[in-house]
């Protein structure tokens, strides 16, 4: 017997559990828009409050609180870029984000480093920094390297300096790390622009992205602000990655704390695309549940799990790309 | 109904399907038992007695597959310990079955397996609530001629929960029904519904039928058990190596297999069981968890979903005595057949499922707890937006620790509470460290003293010894 060809042939190039409808997804997003435009965030810094003011949402100066309307907050989703390309300073470790493709990375900013010779728990060192990042650069599966923990015999007004110059130096896959603040993101994107050899060379290939993190209940602080409007300004992309804690720092509901998450982020997206539209953001996600009797962030959770599904399923909703939590 | 994955295309599963009722019509089964030939002739089946080989037409088959339940309820001692097969069911454990050594995980040693520890495999089952049924095991302090009765009666003894009743023999699986009648009362009792136990019909890959698995069918058909269906193929063995062969082969002996099983007993409540090994091209080992048998999983999981048959698979891991590989594969396996929607998992099978372990037992079961609460999501509501409560608490203490909001939420919003894993910061943790496997064996020593399996009646229990005697005296020689 003979097999003609097919005609045309739908293919399936993976699979993914159906978590939440469009209708639940509909609800955190419009609860979200209340939320923004009703309560309002908290912005610390007077540049980013003046950003939002002259854009048009309802500002207290005095509290320092910026009410957004549904109109900037979708605006600024539409013209955030859906697709990203990261540069390795290698380009066989190029890597693109969308849609929902999976990619893996380290994770960061560990404050403690477990010696892998002695066992001994202990803060983590330069050397630290470097010996995680080349690591990091062997495995094949590890698709970008956020630095895996911070120099702590430095001086920490500059200590992420120290750090960009320790994982630079030790991998050539694509960095993720956060500044701290806009005057140690000014002084990375000039190291990254040395090794690119120009601006325009490193915006051709950009190496390194910012990440920051609102400060939940819904504060962009100065910090967060600055590296936010450096890396818009820069052409660097910034993961805005909130890490709201279920019953503590968020609603003990699941679907309250993803409300949460979703008008942190979203405020951070708005500022980064009022300081310059289109610029590269990603959405990102370290939010998880309380442990009520410990008092700790329970990561690795099921609830942790939960809710970087929803983050990720969020973000395809948005058509943004997004960074979750692992374990 | 909870989320579960679903991997291929509506075409790609069909192609399976098909690909599998061309099988069966065009290569058939191989089988001798003249009863069931004429059974199967009589019903529609082609039989070529010089060839031995019984062929099915499609339309045969799939009337076979809409006479086997989607959903059926699995018996145990009492209807607290009940579950439901099915395709839209919560998970289920079975536990490691057949083994013939007991793995230590904590301690790092082996040892042949005992009736007390196949009496230990049944007690702690009945203390783990995502355990539906328990394995019979192979015991070595057990006459070889009778270890299966034994097992029996060790799982009989110690568990409430529904049984794997494997068998060496149809002869011997007399011995073991009348076990079970005689805690049942009757056999017409067993044939209504309570009868604590399901069978196992098995054909030797590729597409084989023995006599004597055909005399088995008809025993567990008598007794109204429901029969898992294993296909134990061997990617690369004894079925093709590519996955879709293999898919087609398996396929195709499972629905062989449920053509006999109807033609014996129309509506025989069936299991398919993806048993599936990979055959390590460069060591000629056997590998039980491999990253492509569980693409397969997930393809079968479909597949029985389009036939309406409930499905079942294995965690069983290929990772020896190593704890650690052990743990990986154990939650791979777990969290990701739980996802595709599969009602029952093989587990706390090791080395191939050479060994059981009670720790593995332990944490499987705290696995599925953990892949459950996943799978429960999250309520999305006016309530739970909680948009009025981030109104007062951003622009107010802003902390939810003494919101009102939480204080309304928190039973009904509980976080999981696990019985072996801790979230303890590392300061606290170093204060007193503890490991997983050592946490694991605390609940096991915790199970064996502080659980109580209500005895049998003492009337019921001489019945059963007298049967394994009766069983000794005929079989041993």
């Amino acid at each position: 017997m003979r097999r003609n060809s097919h005609a045309g042939k739908a293919l399936n190039g993976g699979f993914g559990a159906p978590l939440f409808t469009d209708d639940e997804l509909e609800d955190i997003h419009l609860a979200t828009l209340e939320v923004l435009e009703n309560t309002g965030v908290f912005v610390e810094d007077p540049e980013a409050f003046e950003i939002f003011q002259g854009a048009g949402a309802i500002v207290d100066l005095d509290k320092k609180i910026v009410k957004l309307p549904p109109y900037m907050v979708e605006e600024a989703i539409q013209s955030a870029p859906s697709k990203l390309f990261l540069a390795g300073r290698d380009p066989k470790n190029d890597v693109i984000l969308e849609s929902n493709r999976v990619g893996f990375t380290t994770f960061g900013e560990g404050v403690k480093v477990r010696d892998p010779y002695t066992g001994e728990l202990r803060s983590p060192t330069k050397q630290d920094v470097s010996n995680a990042a080349k690591l990091a650069d062997a495995m094949d599966e590890v698709d970008v390297y956020e630095r895996a923990v911070g120099a702590h015999e430095v001086p920490q007004a500059v200590g992420q300096l120290h750090n960009a110059e320790a994982s630079f130096n030790n991998t050539s896959k694509h960095l993720f790390m956060g500044p701290f603040d806009g005057y140690q993101l000014e002084k990375i994107v000039e190291m990254a622009t040395a090794i690119s050899g120009s601006k325009e060379k490193l915006l051709e290939r950009p190496l390194i992205t910012f990440i920051t993190c609102p400060v939940s209940p819904l504060k962009l602080v100065k910090d967060t602000c600055e590296v936010i409007m450096g890396a818009a300004r820069s052409g660097m992309a910034v993961n805005i990655l909130s890490m709201a804690m279920s019953g503590g720092s968020s609603p003990v509901t699941l679907a309250g704390t993803l409300v949460n998450h979703n008008a942190e982020v979203l405020s951070g997206i708005v500022l980064s695309q009022l300081t310059c539209k289109g610029a590269k953001v990603i959405y990102g996600s370290s939010t998880t549940a309380m442990d009520l009797r410990l008092a700790t962030a329970s990561v690795g959770s099921p609830e942790c799990a939960m809710i970087s599904g929803a983050v990720a399923r969020l973000a395809r909703y948005y058509a943004l790309p997004s960074f979750v939590a692992g374990g | 109904m909870p989320p579960f994955y679903e991997m291929y295309t509506t075409e790609e599963i069909t192609k399976v399907y098909d690909a599998a009722l061309e099988v069966l019509d065009n290569v058939g089964m191989e089988m001798t038992h003249q009863g069931a030939l004429e059974m199967l002739s009589g019903a529609g089946a082609r039989v070529d007695a010089a060839k031995k080989r019984v062929y099915f037409p499609r339309d045969m088959v799939e009337k076979a597959l809409a006479l086997a339940p989607e959903e059926f309820t699995c018996s145990g001692r009492t209807e607290a310990f009940d579950y439901q097969a099915g395709l839209n069911v919560d998970a289920r454990i079975r536990t490691a079955s057949g083994a013939i050594d007991r793995f230590d995980l904590y301690r790092d040693t082996t040892a042949r397996l005992t009736c007390a520890d196949i009496a230990e495999q049944a007690h702690i089952s009945d203390a783990l609530g995502n355990v539906g049924c328990v394995g019979s095991l192979t015991p070595s302090d057990a006459p070889n001629e009778t270890y299966d009765i034994y097992s029996l009666r060790a799982l009989i003894e110690n568990t409430r929960k529904n049984l794997w009743v494997l068998t060496s023999s149809s002869v011997n699986l007399q011995y073991q029904l009348k076990m079970l009648e005689a805690v049942f009362g009757s056999k017409k009792a067993m044939q209504e519904g309570r009868n604590q136990g399901s069978g196992i019909f098995c054909v030797i890959s590729p597409l084989t039928i023995t006599d004597d698995e055909i005399e088995r069918a008809m025993l567990y058909a008598d007794y109204g058990l429901p029969v898992k269906v294993p296909i134990t193929t061997l990617m690369g063995g004894n079925a093709p190596y590519t996955m879709a062969g293999i898919l087609a082969q398996a396929t195709a002996e499972f629905m062989g297999c449920t053509t006999i099983l109807q033609t014996i007993k129309p509506g025989m409540p069936v299991w398919y069981y993806a048993l599936f090994q990979s055959l390590d091209m460069a060591t000629g080992g056997v590998q039980y968890t491999s990253a492509e048998l569980q693409a397969l999983f997930a393809a079968v999981a479909q597949v029985s979903r389009h036939c309406k048959t409930p499905v079942t698979t294995t965690c069983t891991t290929s990772s020896s005595c190593q704890a650690q590989q052990t743990i990986f594969n154990l939650t791979q396996g777990t969290l990701f057949n739980t996802m595709l929607g599969v009602g029952e998992q093989g587990g706390s099978g090791l080395d191939g499922n050479n060994a059981y372990s009670p720790h593995s037992l332990i944490l499987q079961n705290e696995i599925m707890d953990y892949s459950k609460r996943i799978l429960r999501k999250c309520d999305i509501n006016h309530a739970t937006l909680g948009v009025d409560a981030i109104a007062q608490v951003a622009m107010g203490k802003k902390e939810y620790v003494s919101a009102l909001h939480t204080m309304k939420h928190l039973r009904t919003e509980e976080r999981f509470r696990s019985k072996l894993f801790n979230y303890i910061g590392s300061k606290q943790w170093f204060d007193n460290p503890t490991t997983l496997m050592q946490r694991t064996d605390e609940y096991l020593e915790k199970l064996k003293t502080g659980h109580e399996v209500p005895p049998l009646e003492d009337h019921v229990l001489k019945e059963i010894d007298d049967i394994v005697k009766a069983a000794d005296k005929a079989l041993i020689k």
